[in-house]
């Protein structure tokens, strides 16, 4: 086979600096790349964070996720502000004792229960929950309307509203401490694998598992198309344009998707599956898991009893 | 220990023809047949029709033209679902897919291996046996409670492997065994897919890799680009048919240069330097 002749303009051009050049805006590309990345790096330290051995590590899984939802439950029940801060102590206990990072409590803190609390703040107005005023935020003009409502005197952070807040953030914390109590001893396998014996349905577990499998798979394919986009790129097109690049990749990203599924689909029809999964039958519970979930329900109903008699 | 024999032939194609919906044809007229304890390869270029024809064997696709038989039986949708002879043929089969990471979907190796006989409704206590033998045999006990998705490409394809030898198949479809594989790997893949056709297993290897074809197989189908069958002969007879080869683009003509002389041959081992021509640059 002869050598393939290269067109004449292929070595006879150079960079042309008398050119209009474009203007750079490739910025605009760091958010999209930053967020693949970092997206790509949380979930390869969630998935590879190992399992620290702890005594809630040794529980049986069934019977962990059977206390814990439990103890979520109980937390969602109290209604009295004191008695959440010891449930909420409680769960601290629980997550220092099995080994929790710090700075993994708090990432994750600051993430869920400060998103409740930004939902929950309006309660805390006297807009929206009646009672003894704390602080003035704004003093209406009398007389004032929004619309067909008639607007207080002042708008003000009640007491009351106050205590809802306080509520359920503290609800918010206990919950999200427990669970990750939970995943952080558990690995996804075994946590899956409880679910089913548990009683969800198999397939759904079949598809959480498989979602678990393949998300680092198609988040790297995401960010290789993004990334094979930008490697040709010398800066970003009208917006028009680059709404059309991101409609193609989604399309191809589903396209991948598909195929995958297609494919792992025939490896398992291939390897006897016939629509009713069999998974392995894990082992029984031990007297540690009986005393876990005594434990549990032992705290739960002492706290339902002081809440009930003060 | 060889296992019973097998009623020969384990498959029969008879004037198969596939196309995907709407798509050009795939596979024209195929005919061919595989006897119990063969290695056969199956060789052609990109898009010949080589995965399109595993899949047809293995009971995922089913042909539009003509018939594909196994053990014997005719290979439908009604006759891959019934019982017992889905289970039976899903036992006897196993399937070596080219892309690892479809093939492993289970959370940790350990119930990778153990997902077939547990779906082949094998006893607990014979599945824990199975995956225990199975990784010390392909040697990944050390990788027992990994995920799939942590292993190196060479690792997974052993744990893919693996997966299928714990059905205990006496048949296994190998597709592009050797592909994107480091060299030690490789050869690892090729010895244990020997060892396991001297234990009597009958194999079916689609591949390009002329070598992989060379080492294992006893017989060669060559697949043309007009996808039909071209060869079906001895592996020997098969790979030093240079102009067969190159026919069906599975050796291509190579030019470089030494000094002022331009060097020409076919080009693949393992008969790259059987033919040579030489030419002078003008």
């Amino acid at each position: 086979m002869s050598a393939p002749t290269l067109p004449d303009w292929y070595f006879s051009s150079v960079p042309d600096r008398t050119l209009p050049q474009p203007r750079l805006r490739r910025r605009a590309s760091r958010p999209v790349r930053r967020a693949l990345a970092s997206l790509g790096e949380a979930l390869a330290r969630e998935l590879s964070t190992p399992v620290r051995n702890s005594w809630l590590a040794r529980i049986e899984p069934r019977a962990k996720i059977v206390g814990i939802v439990a103890l979520v439950v109980g937390a969602t029940l109290l209604q009295k502000v004191w008695l959440l801060a010891v449930f909420f102590a409680l769960a601290l206990a629980v997550a220092v004792s099995v080994r929790l990072t710090a700075s993994r409590l708090i990432r994750i803190w600051l993430g869920v229960p400060l998103f409740s609390l930004a939902i929950i703040l309006p309660a805390t107005l006297n807009l929206v929950t009646h009672g003894p005023a704390v602080l003035t935020l704004w003093h209406f003009a009398p007389g004032s309307r929004f619309g067909p409502w008639a607007l207080p005197e002042a708008l003000t952070i009640t007491q009351t509203g106050l205590i809802v807040a306080g509520r359920f953030a503290l609800r918010s914390l206990t919950c999200v401490t427990l669970v990750l109590a939970l995943v952080a001893t558990t690995d996804a396998a075994a946590l899956l694998n409880a679910l089913r014996r548990l009683g969800m349905p198999r397939v759904f577990g079949m598809v959480l598992t498989m979602s678990h499998r393949y998300l680092s798979i198609l988040l790297r394919a995401a960010e290789e198309i993004h990334l094979a986009k930008l490697s040709r790129t010398i800066t970003a097109g009208p917006l028009r344009r680059e709404q059309r690049w991101v409609a193609a990749g989604m399309g191809l990203l589903f396209r991948r998707t598909y195929r995958l599924a297609q494919e792992v689909h025939e490896a398992m029809l291939s390897r006897g599956y016939d629509g009713d999964l069999q998974i392995k039958p894990g082992p029984g519970l031990r007297p540690a898991d009986g005393a876990w979930l005594g434990a549990v329900a032992l705290a739960i109903a002492g706290l339902a009893l002081v809440e009930r008699l003060t | 220990m060889r296992r019973p024999e097998l009623p020969e032939p384990v498959f029969e194609a008879r004037d198969v023809c596939y196309s995907y919906p709407g798509g050009p044809p795939i596979l024209r007229e195929v005919n061919f047949s595989v006897q119990a304890g063969e290695c056969v390869a199956v060789l052609g270029a990109n898009a010949s029709g080589k995965s399109t024809l595993l899949h047809l064997l293995d009971g995922l696709y089913f042909p539009t033209g003509g018939k594909v038989l196994a053990f014997g039986r005719e290979l439908t949708e009604d006759s891959v679902e019934t019982p017992p002879f889905s289970r039976e043929f899903r036992q006897q089969v196993g399937y070596l897919f080219q892309n690892s990471d479809a093939q492993l979907f289970c959370a940790t190796v350990e119930e990778e291996l153990a997902f077939g006989p547990l779906q082949l409704r094998r006893p607990a206590e014979e599945v824990e046996a199975r995956v225990a033998d199975t990784l010390r045999l392909c040697g990944l006990e050390h990788l027992r409670e990994r995920s799939p998705q942590t292993l190196s490409g060479g690792e997974k394809k052993k744990v893919a492997l693996a997966s299928i030898i714990t059905c205990g198949p006496r048949v296994i479809l190998a597709d592009e065994p050797t592909a994107g594989l480091d060299p030690r790997t490789q050869q690892w893949l090729l010895e244990l897919l020997f060892e396991l056709h001297r234990a009597g297993l009958t194999l079916v290897t689609a591949t390009h890799d002329l070598v992989a074809a060379a080492d294992l197989a006893d017989r060669v189908i060559v697949l043309s680009e007009d996808h039909r069958v071209a060869a079906d002969a001895p592996t020997d007879t098969v790979l030093r048919d240079l102009d067969l080869l190159l026919a069906v683009n599975l050796i291509h003509v190579h030019s470089h240069a030494h000094g002022s002389i331009t060097h020409v041959h076919p080009h693949a081992h393992p008969v790259q330097h059987d033919y040579h021509e030489h030419a002078h640059r003008d």
